[in-house]
């Protein structure tokens, strides 16, 4: 795609010509990377926050990462690809409901409305690069459990436009059809038969249902890229080795079946990540490990009573406060709080073994952890206080040498999690002045 | 978590402005002599302008200095309503102001120097006002609407699939499940999202029930689809173009000089038919080009804005969603075509016979479950099944079932709105009967008088479930869905530090159970104000648990204690007392809000303030005449048989 400005442009001042009419390239063209391959960018929400200090590792005067905290041990294996910065917060939108909705946007909050003030990072780097992924920007969910389950705000984190929620797949079989087909949808001459009477329809209707329409259409292009994309000789070459690689990807043995155990489900929901990134089907991808107030029973984690929001508030122990369930208890809180941790520890489990995954997989020059920028963290500081500031956060992967990793940033004042994105959007070759309202990207090399 | 939380948690994430119906719309009776003055009778010459000067002064002089601009407390900008000259535009967000001051949420102490909210002479000022704010919405309000373009649901597309194709085949769990704004439907055009995933498994969807509906070889016997002209018709709900029969015409010829058999270009001409926008996308209403206003005259007489009447067969689909979740049939299309169905008599003998069709049970599942919560039971809210055994997905789905049954039994029967929260008729299923311990009455669900304790709405196994947390009762989550989901007066976000206040109260509480942890909430200011109000209904159903089985200790052992109390209203103990107090004192409340959820429900769009007039409207029909009435009232109000140009 060409995109028709060359000159970087404020986004704020862009988004208030480009509300209407979504479908216009409006963005900043790529930096020219033509040899090297693009860096992929993904983001991993976790849910309800961290004890406080279950975050902190310990470092070096100079910010050399030394050990990670031990709640942290599993990413301790990728310390050297990591950076922890401190004091990061969200300025405009906190807590289950806001702080998700807003994770990637860094906006505003409109309950009313459903309006975060879109679009989020993910989808500011699939409309640039729209034309050249099958899905540009992956956005997955783990299925929901208990309160909230349908919720807009807690369930959302991407956002194509101001009010518009990106869907988020919750299915392994569905990422995969979603991806690389699997029988319907590929009849180009239905799909250009509906594309005419769309463009029919669009003389007739309303402004509103206008938009409507510019989404159908939207929806026929991704259908209509997959179907290149699975006919294209690169992609057949790369996914002949996918197999043997540990991915997904196994004629012989299709993704049949929703794994019952959740672990081994959350684990092929990011190896569909992973093969995504890979192949070259997304640029980037966004993972909600479980939805913004996630009551799911966590009794899978060895030693651990309750729901992970209960746990969440663990300096209650009586167990007969609202939320609590009433039949769990705990006798300290620090038993509650090491349940805590530990639902924590087995999703920081899950986390290390995509990167894991990331580093295994061969890129030009590297890996494509080396290629990758992922940011994993949550939108509340300590679970129990609802905190807000100092928010678990961390940057793991080279990101094409944009990111220098095993380090603790410390920040003197609290910092906006929109320097980061601006950060990652640039690490992306977007050249971008600014994101939300910030235009300092944080410094990460 | 606090209860602080819990309120939160059901109702209002962050700062909500769910429209709460307030004072004096509350007045269908004596319950508040002071309310007594209708909107109707006020009529439209009330305008802001008598409101009187100071009146708004209190406001301005006790909220704004903390509520302004862009840096306001909790985000609520009053100054900029101070200064608007349309109040009724901001209906809404003076009902925000209004529940906190009725709450004494707002001033907070600190403000007033006391405890909290207005004194007597200031709050008789504001409210004085916000009366006056409710009736300029109400003179102004009642104006059509515009209608979205908004795709089918997930339901509906599974529904249609089923009419048209006659298949037997539920597809719905083939579509990825729908996101819903709070005390919203699914609906709501502004959350039917479209995007490449809602397509790819429609398409799934489509293929699987065509695939269903032409089996190897030939077409089942004794079954035949519809030939092609009649197929389109009912597919979009309006006749065919020339055009579009020609498309489709060609499609199949061309399928079959290519080889294919003629089931398979059948097959492949209707995946065309169902994958069009004019399938998927609700667009039957739409004018000829160039043509907003469809013929008509474009502002009708005391418009505000340029409306149309829907047509023929806009109603005829406005009408079979309603009902069916699915296409009209061929008698309702017979009826726009020949441009009859527009008429005011059959247009309500057609909703009568749509609503006597067992597919009105998909209505009565999808609006009652979703309003209720009671959809949620068994799906979301799922017991875990190794510690209840009993709770088997089967009962679950009968709990359920009975609650569609019940109301669709009162809508279907003109019942008056008494009926839904004392009427003793129910449907029951051997199991569930024998959950609730009494006889089954037959074979399969059984139409039967309920023991006295499951009467109405409160004594429904689903209600109570939905009303609790997975593992145990909570008297706040109960009390906070009476006062939000029936009387639409949802408690207002907890002040700032209840939290604190709570938890140096809780250990001390540890010894007495659940109702003595919420006395001692209520014990403080900054609680009470709502908990006085929220905690009272809940206890009233505290002799049923989790699942809605009887007992007579709660989760913490105590003995039950049903006895509560109506803010402003009689004490009573138990169920039934409540039921009867709500119908006696808070029955201008619950028939509004009843009437608001329908009407949401029905036009898919979120309401606007000027819907409040038609909400009054419908309110009254179905206080003083019952569901019958509101229904018809419902299929014939401005918004659902008129539509605004925009």
């Amino acid at each position: 795609m060409t995109s028709p400005l060359r000159r970087p442009v404020a986004r704020r001042a862009f988004l208030r010509g480009a509300c209407a009419t979504i479908v216009a390239p409006y963005l900043e063209a790529l930096a020219p990377r033509e040899s090297a391959p693009p860096v992929r960018a993904a983001w991993l929400y976790f849910p309800n926050g961290v004890a406080d200090g279950s975050w902190q590792p310990s470092a070096d005067r100079d910010g050399r990462l030394r050990r990670l905290n031990k709640t942290m041990a599993p990413l301790e294996r990728h310390r050297e690809s990591i950076v922890i910065p401190q004091k990061m917060f969200t300025p405009r939108g906190n807590g289950h409901g806001a702080g998700t909705a807003t994770w990637l946007t860094g906006a505003d909050w409109e309950h009313r409305e459903l309006n975060a003030h879109g679009p989020s990072i993910d989808q500011v780097i699939a409309r640039e690069v729209a034309d050249e992924h099958v899905v540009p920007a992956l956005t997955i969910s783990a299925r929901g459990e208990g309160f909230f389950a349908a919720d807009v705000p807690r369930n959302t984190m991407s956002w194509a436009a101001p009010g518009r929620p990106v869907f988020r797949e919750t299915d392994p079989r569905a990422v995969f059809q979603q991806l690389f087909g699997g029988g319907p949808s590929a009849d180009t001459s239905l799909l250009d038969d509906l594309k005419d009477q769309v463009r029919a329809l669009q003389r007739r209707v309303s402004q509103s249902d206008r938009r409507q329409l510019d989404a159908y259409l939207d929806a026929i292009r991704t259908l209509e890229r997959r179907i290149a994309f699975v006919q294209d000789e690169a992609t057949a070459r790369r996914l002949a080795r996918a197999s043997e690689l540990g991915l997904p990807f196994d004629p012989e043995r299709p993704i049949e079946a929703v794994p019952e155990d959740h672990g081994e489900y959350l684990d092929l929901l990011l190896d569909l990540v992973a093969l995504a990134l890979w192949s070259g089907a997304s640029r980037c991808a966004s993972v909600m490990l479980d939805h913004g107030q996630s009551n799911r029973y966590c009794t899978f984690v060895p030693g651990v009573r309750g729901t992970w929001h209960a746990l969440s508030h663990w300096k209650d122990t009586s167990g007969k406060t609202e939320d609590d369930d009433g039949v769990t208890s705990w006798s300290s809180r620090g038993s509650k709080r090491e349940m805590y941790d530990a639902v924590v520890t087995w999703h920081h489990e899950r986390v290390a073994r995509f990167l894991d995954r990331l580093a295994s997989l061969p890129e030009t020059g590297g890996s494509l952890l080396d290629q990758s920028m992922v940011m994993y963290g949550s939108s509340i500081a300590d679970g129990h206080e609802h905190g807000e500031r100092d928010l678990p956060i961390l940057i793991a992967g080279g990101a094409g040498g944009s990111v220098r990793g095993g380090r603790l940033l410390r920040h003197r004042h609290e910092t906006p999690l929109e320097r980061l994105h601006l950060a990652t959007l640039r690490a992306a070759g977007l050249r971008l002045d600014e994101f939300g309202d910030e235009d300092s990207p944080l410094d990460l090399t | 978590m606090r209860s602080r939380d819990a309120v939160t948690m059901t109702r209002c994430a962050g700062l909500m402005l769910v429209p709460i119906i307030a004072g004096w719309m509350s007045a269908s009776a004596a319950a508040r002599p002071r309310t007594s003055c209708e909107p109707a009778a006020c009529g439209p010459a009330a305008s802001s302008e008598h409101s009187g000067v100071a009146d708004k002064e209190v406001i301005e002089l006790l909220c704004v200095e903390c509520h302004d601009g862009p840096e306001a407390e909790a985000g609520f900008d009053i100054g900029r309503l101070v200064a608007s000259e349309q109040v009724a535009e901001d209906l809404f967000d003076w009902r925000r102001v209004r529940a906190m001051i009725e709450s004494d949420a707002m001033p907070p102490p600190m403000r007033t120097g006391r405890g909290g909210g207005l004194d007597e002479e200031d709050r008789r000022a504001a409210l004085s006002f916000l009366d006056a704010v409710e009736r300029e919405a109400f003179a102004r309000g009642g104006a059509a609407g515009e209608e979205p373009a908004r795709r089918l649901t997930r339901d509906e597309l599974a529904h249609a699939l089923q009419d048209l194709l006659a298949v037997d085949l539920d597809v719905a769990a083939l579509m990825p499940p729908e996101l819903v704004a709070e005390n919203s439907f699914d609906t709501n055009g502004a959350t039917l999202f479209i995007h490449g995933q809602w397509l790819q498994r429609a398409d799934i969807a489509v293929r699987v029930a065509v695939d269903a509906a032409i089996p190897d070889g030939s077409l089942a016997a004794g079954r035949s689809l519809p030939v092609l002209p009649a197929l389109l018709r009912r597919a979009f709900r309006r006749p065919p173009t020339a055009e579009e029969l020609e498309r489709y015409a060609r499609l199949k010829a061309e399928r079959l000089a290519s080889g294919a058999s003629p089931e398979g270009a059948l097959r492949d001409t209707l995946i065309a038919i169902l994958s069009s926008p004019h399938f998927q996308l609700r667009l039957e209403d739409l004018p000829p080009e160039g043509d907003r206003a469809g013929g008509q005259e474009r502002k009708p007489h005391g418009a505000i804005e340029p409306e149309r009447a829907v047509s023929p067969h806009g109603l005829a689909s406005r009408l079979s969603f309603l009902f069916w979740c699915a296409p009209p049939d061929d008698r309702l299309l017979d009826l726009a075509d020949a441009g009859t169905l527009a008429d005011p008599e059959v247009f309500a003998a057609e909703a009568t016979r749509l609503l006597a069709d067992p597919r009105a049970l998909r209505f009565a599942r999808s609006f009652a479950g979703q309003w209720l919560g009671t959809r949620r039971v068994g799906r979301e809210l799922k017991p875990d099944p190794i510690d209840n055994p009993s709770m088997t997905d089967s009962l679950m789905a009968d709990m359920r079932d009975e609650v569609a049954r019940f109301f669709l039994m009162l809508l279907r029967e003109g019942a008056p709105l008494d009926d839904l929260l004392l009427g003793r008729e129910t449907f029951l299923t051997e199991e569930l009967a024998r959950f609730y311990g009494v006889e089954a009455a037959g074979v399969g669900v059984a139409r039967t008088e309920a023991p006295e304790r499951r009467a109405g709405l409160f004594g429904k196994a689903a209600v109570l479930a939905a009303t609790s947390y997975p593992d145990r009762t909570s008297p706040v989550l109960r009390g906070a869905w009476i006062l939000d989901d029936l009387l639409g007066t949802p408690p207002p976000p907890p002040p700032p530090g209840a939290s604190e206040i709570e938890e140096a109260t809780l250990e001390a509480a540890e010894e007495g159970g659940a109702r003595a942890i919420l006395e001692l909430h209520r014990a403080s200011p900054a609680c009470a104000s709502c908990h006085d109000r929220i905690d009272p209904l809940g206890f009233a159903l505290d002799g049923f648990d989790r699942f809605g089985r009887r007992r007579g200790h709660d989760d913490l052992g105590q003995r039950v204690d049903e006895r509560g109390v109506l803010p402003g209203g009689p004490a009573f103990k138990g169920p039934e007392a409540l039921s009867r107090a709500i119908l006696a004192h808070r029955r201008g409340e619950l028939s509004r809000e009843i009437a608001r959820r329908l009407l949401r429900y029905a036009l898919g769009r979120p309401l606007e303030w000027s819907d409040e007039r038609t909400i009054v409207e419908l309110g009254a029909v179905l206080s003083e005449r019952g569901f019958g009435a509101l229904m018809e009232a419902l299929i014939t109000c401005r918004p659902f048989t008129r539509v605004t140009i925009r």
